[in-house]
Parts: structure tokens; sequence; C-alpha cells
């Protein structure tokens, strides 16, 4: 059995005449660090979607533990659940929600109790140290407080892999390093491969290994 | 996921009374536009109802008015004679329950017009032997055989401080006022200033014993009233009738497209609060195309995603439901205080009936059906699940990627 967790072969990618990836080849070993590195536009986004199966290529070979990642939008849904935690640049928490409840939103297809639920949300809270703001929505949090609230998030389902894309972008440099930080902390505790997208060196440099890409290719 | 819906629903208290509102106002319109509709068909019934009859058949007559001129006896102006046997031919017509046969006449007198109907007071279930029967407020009706003897109106009674046991004189005759009778607007048709026994009034107004001029047809099934008016006219000849759809006529184009058109128009009105509330909940979807497309990211099955909107589809529409069976309650009502179409001066003027008998203003009898209320209740809650789940099918279709960057 591969201890690639998540691999990608001729991978292609493009928006109507813009091509966005052209052929690029990737594999993720379980508990590392990956930094996918590049300027705006080079590509990197639309690679993580496609890692995270958010969105389809158009040819390549996208695979989990050398399974092929399957085609259907419910099948990706219940890979993504029990496999892959995601952490976006904008947060994406849904604002009527309070943290506990933002954090919640991935286990409610699970079959478990509201309890079980509420009480792996919180223990997910605690993790990123927000276990007194439990009951605050994203409004009422800063944008630090929020990303973290998004990676309690991505870690409720205890996946194997967390994609981050810019999860520091925006914020500030001091609560970036936090964010960083407090990422390196958990992937020691839980021990979840991380695939962070960033046009930040300081952020890829924290990374085991990097990945540049540019105009859609991957370069040295 | 239904602590999810119900944050969702709090928090989004206007987008969600939007739709409520859409959904309660076509189910409101259904219901009330359903109600004027009957509400019309009831006026219209109306002054047919109160003598158990579905049609009355004169037969119009081309004699000249000119010759029917001066004081004294005799019959409405363009009225013709139906004789026994013709009466008796009604009666066979396929559909026909009862037909009973009467005479409307006219007393010119010196200074009023007094209308007289003739009764067999055998006929009790149909027509004004009806009225004699079941309307009575003082004294008594006259039996078979009986002569002499006279039923007044109340009105008619009131106006000349007419009393039982005093005398009535029509034409050259005296008669004992028996019994006083409440004419109600729905027996209009009927009514007449003053009940003789049927073989005076004929022998008043100059006819034989056989002779009647206005028929009172009881029809098995309403639906057959003109089937059986065709078959009438087929073996008696030309005939004028007063039936439910003629008196719709006269109601005039809102009774007309009210009452003939009033399910179209709550079809209408019920398709246009669906379309309102698709509308709303399209909106409701398509503010959340972003979160739909967070769901998915983070494990959610489309039909998880449909789920919800479903569930919430179906309280909206449960809620607008029971706003617009209530809205609709309170339309029907104020309705009901639209005036119903005076046909009195329609039925009576064919029952020659005098003006010292005052109309009678009421309110359109406006009634609302357990069915309207079902079908409005159904509507609302299938249309309402239904959006949401169609909408929220829609939105799943983007792929999440598209979703999470969508305005």
């Amino acid at each position: 059995m591969s201890s690639d967790i998540l691999k990608a072969e001729g991978i292609r990618k493009s928006f109507g005449k813009v091509t966005a990836l052209a052929g690029v080849d990737l594999a993720i070993r379980a508990g590392e660090f990956l930094a996918i590195v590049g300027r705006s536009g080079s590509g990197k986004s639309t690679l993580l979607n496609l890692l995270a199966g958010l969105d389809a290529p158009d040819s390549g070979r996208i695979s989990s533990q050398g399974r092929v990642l399957p085609t259907g939008e419910d099948e990706l849904a219940d890979w993504r659940r029990e496999h892959v935690g995601l952490v976006f640049q904008a947060f994406h928490l849904i604002p009527t929600l309070s943290a506990l409840e933002n954090v919640a939103i991935p286990l409610y297809p699970r079959r478990m109790s509201d309890t079980a639920r509420r009480e792996r949300a919180g223990n997910c809270l605690e993790l990123v140290g927000l276990s007194h703001r439990t009951g605050h929505r994203p409004g009422q949090l800063s944008g630090g407080e929020q990303q973290r609230v998004a990676i309690a998030r991505a870690l409720v389902g205890d996946p194997s892999l967390v994609l981050a894309d810019e999860p520091t972008g925006n914020l500030d440099t001091t609560t970036g390093q936090e964010i960083l930080d407090m990422f390196e902390r958990l992937r020691h505790e839980t021990g979840f491969a991380l695939v962070v997208v960033t046009h930040d060196e300081k952020v890829a440099a924290a990374a085991d290994r990097q990945i540049r890409l540019q105009d859609g290719v991957e370069v040295a | 996921m239904n602590h999810y819906i119900r944050s969702q629903l709090r928090h989004r208290r206007r987008r969600a009374a939007a739709v409520i509102a859409a959904v309660a106002l076509g189910a409101a319109l259904l219901i009330a536009l359903t109600s004027l509709g009957s509400g019309f068909r009831e006026a219209a019934r109306a002054p047919l109802a109160g003598i158990a009859a579905d049609l009355v058949v004169t037969r119009p007559d081309s004699a000249a008015p000119s010759q029917q001129t001066g004081r004294g006896v005799r019959q409405p102006f363009g009225l013709g004679t139906f004789d026994s046997g013709e009466v008796g031919q009604m009666s066979a017509v396929p559909g026909v329950d009862t037909a009973v046969g009467t005479l409307q006449i006219w007393d010119f007198g010196p200074r009023s017009t007094v209308t007289i109907a003739g009764v067999d007071p055998a006929q009790q279930t149909v027509g004004p032997g009806r009225i004699l029967h079941h309307n009575l407020i003082a004294g008594r009706s006259f039996h078979s055989g009986e002569s002499g003897v006279a039923v007044l109106d109340r009105h008619y009674a009131a106006f000349y401080d007419s009393k039982v046991g005093q005398r009535v004189t029509v034409g050259q005759r005296t008669f004992e006022v028996v019994g006083v009778v409440e004419v109600k607007d729905s027996a209009q048709t009927a009514a007449s200033n003053i009940y003789l026994p049927l073989g005076e009034a004929q022998q008043l107004a100059g006819l034989a014993e056989t002779q009647v001029n206005q028929v009172h047809v009881q029809v098995g099934n309403s639906a057959d009233t003109e089937a059986v008016t065709a078959g009438i006219t087929e073996r008696v000849g030309p005939v004028s009738a007063i039936t439910p759809d003629s008196l719709v006529q006269i109601m005039g184009a809102v009774g007309r497209i009210s009452a003939r058109f009033s399910t179209i128009a709550a079809i209408i009105g019920g398709l246009g609060g669906l379309i309102l509330s698709w509308t709303a909940l399209r909106g409701l979807v398509s503010e959340r195309t972003r979160e739909i497309g967070l769901l998915m990211a983070v494990g959610w099955r489309r039909s998880h995603v449909v789920g919800v909107f479903r569930t919430e589809g179906l309280i909206l529409g449960l809620a607008g439901a029971v706003v617009g069976i209530a809205l609709g309650v309170v339309l029907a009502w104020l309705l009901s205080f639209i005036p119903a179409p005076d046909l009195g001066a329609a039925t009576t003027s064919m029952a020659g009936h005098d003006s010292t008998t005052p109309a009678a203003g009421t309110g359109l009898p406006v009634s609302i059906s357990l069915t309207a209320v079902a079908a409005a209740a159904l509507v609302a809650l299938v249309g309402a699940t239904t959006a949401g789940m169609v909408a929220a099918h829609a939105a799943t279709r983007l792929k999440p990627a598209r979703s999470l960057v969508a305005l």
C-alpha cells in the first residue's frame, strides 16, 4: 500500500482559454507539511481545489491511498468528510451560527447524538484556544479567532489531511504566525498531513517540503 | 440538522417572513376567491332555494299590452298560460322530480297594483305552496277546497294595516284574511302580496281551472337544469326559464366573472402566490450559495443540503398556510359585506311583485369550503417544499469550488 495519502498525476485544468494547470504531479505523504508556493495566478489555489475534490480536473488522475478519487459529488463529499479538513483564506464561517455550531457543521451528516457532536466540537475549540468563545458568532470574533474556528472545523472530523488555502492571507503578521504555530502544534499532536497554499515565503519556509508553481506548472 | 435549520430560520427572519408572506398570500387568495365565487353562486341560487325549485318556467306571450290595459284583474303582461296537461308533461321530463303550476295575476286598482298568487294548497314542497306552509308568521294557510280566504304578505299586511280575521278585496270579491307570511329573500321568485286558492285566482282572471302561468320545477340533480329546460322546451314549446345561471346573468359582469371564473381566479391567485413564494425561496437559497458550497466542501451530500431546504420549505410553507388560511378567512368575511346582487327586482318583476314590498339589503352569502382550505394548505405546503427542494437541487449542481466564490 502506498504511503502517499494523496497523489496527483498529470493534472490539467483550464478555465476557457486560460490554462490554470498544465500537467502537475504531486504526492503528499502522511503527516508531512507541504507548502505549495507561487504568485497570484500561478494555479496553486486551483490545484488545492482539485486535490480536495472541490473541482474536477480536465485530465490527469488524483488518488487517495492508492484509490482514484470518485467522480460523483456525493462520494467525494463522503471522502472529504472522512479524510480531509479544509481551511480557507476567507474563513467561510456561517455568520448565523455560533463558533461551536460552525465547528460542528461537518458532523451533522454523521450518525451521532447532538450531545456527542457538541462535545466533539467543544474539544476542537479548546484545541485552538477558543473554549471561552463557543457561543459567539463570527461577527463577534476577530480575524485570528475566526480562522482558529475554521481550523477547529477542519479538525473536527479527525482528518488525515488538512488542505489550507492562504490560511494567513487575511491576517496580520503576528496573528498569521500564531495560526502557523497552532497548525504545527496540532499537526504534531494529531498527525495529519498539512498542505498549505501560500505566496508568503515565511509560511513556505516552515514547511517540510515546498512545491513551486508558475503559470500552471511546477518549477524547481 | 434540526438545530442548524432552526438557527437559519431564526437568523434569516426577513427572508423567512418574505417566504411566509408569499405563501400566505397565495393561500389567502385561493380561499377568498373561491369563497367569493361560491358567494355569487349562492346569491344566484338564493331566490329559488326558499321555494325548493331549480327553475321557474313561464310562457312568453306575444299578445300586445294594449289589449290588457285598464283596471281589474288580469294576467301579467307578456305571460302566457300552460294547461294542466302541459304541467304533467313537464313532470315527465327526465330529471324532473316535481313540477307545480301556480297562477300569477295582477289586480290594477284605483290606487295601486296588487300581485296575487293562485296556489294549490296541496303542493307544499315546491313553489308558493311552500311559502304558505313554511313561512307563516300569523294565522294559518288555506286548505284544499277552501274558498273565500286569503293569506297576505307581511309587508303588504303592514302597509295596509290588515290583520288575520279582517277582509281584503281583490277585483270585485272580498276574502277573509286567514294568515300572514313573511317571504324571505330565498323565496323572492314566488313572492306576491296576496295568496289565494288556485281555483279562485283562476276565476278572478277568467281562466279555466286547468290553466296556470308559472311552473316551479324541482330537478333531481341541479347539474341537469339546462338539460331539463331543453326537455321542457321540446315537449311544450318555447318557454322562458329562471335558473341560477340566468340569475347570474342578471347579476352583471362582476357576478358572471366571479361565479363562473372563481375557480380559475382562485387557481391564478394560488399560482401567483406560488410564484412569489418560489421567487422568495429561490432568493433564500441563492443568498446561501456560498454556504451550500461550504456544506458540500466539509462533507455534506447533495441530499443533505436538499433535505435542509426541503425542511425549511416545509416549515415556511406550514407557517404560510396557517397565516394564509387565517387571512383567507378574514378576507372571505370581509367579502361577505359586499351587498348581494339585487335579484329581487328581476325575479319579482317576473312574478309581478308590487313595489310595496321592499327589497331586503343583505351581504353576499360567502361561505368558506373545507375543500378550498384544504387545497390552500396543500398548495402552500407542497409548493413551498417543492420550491425549496428544486432551488437547493439546482444550487448543489454547482461544484463546491464555484459555489464558494459565488457573490
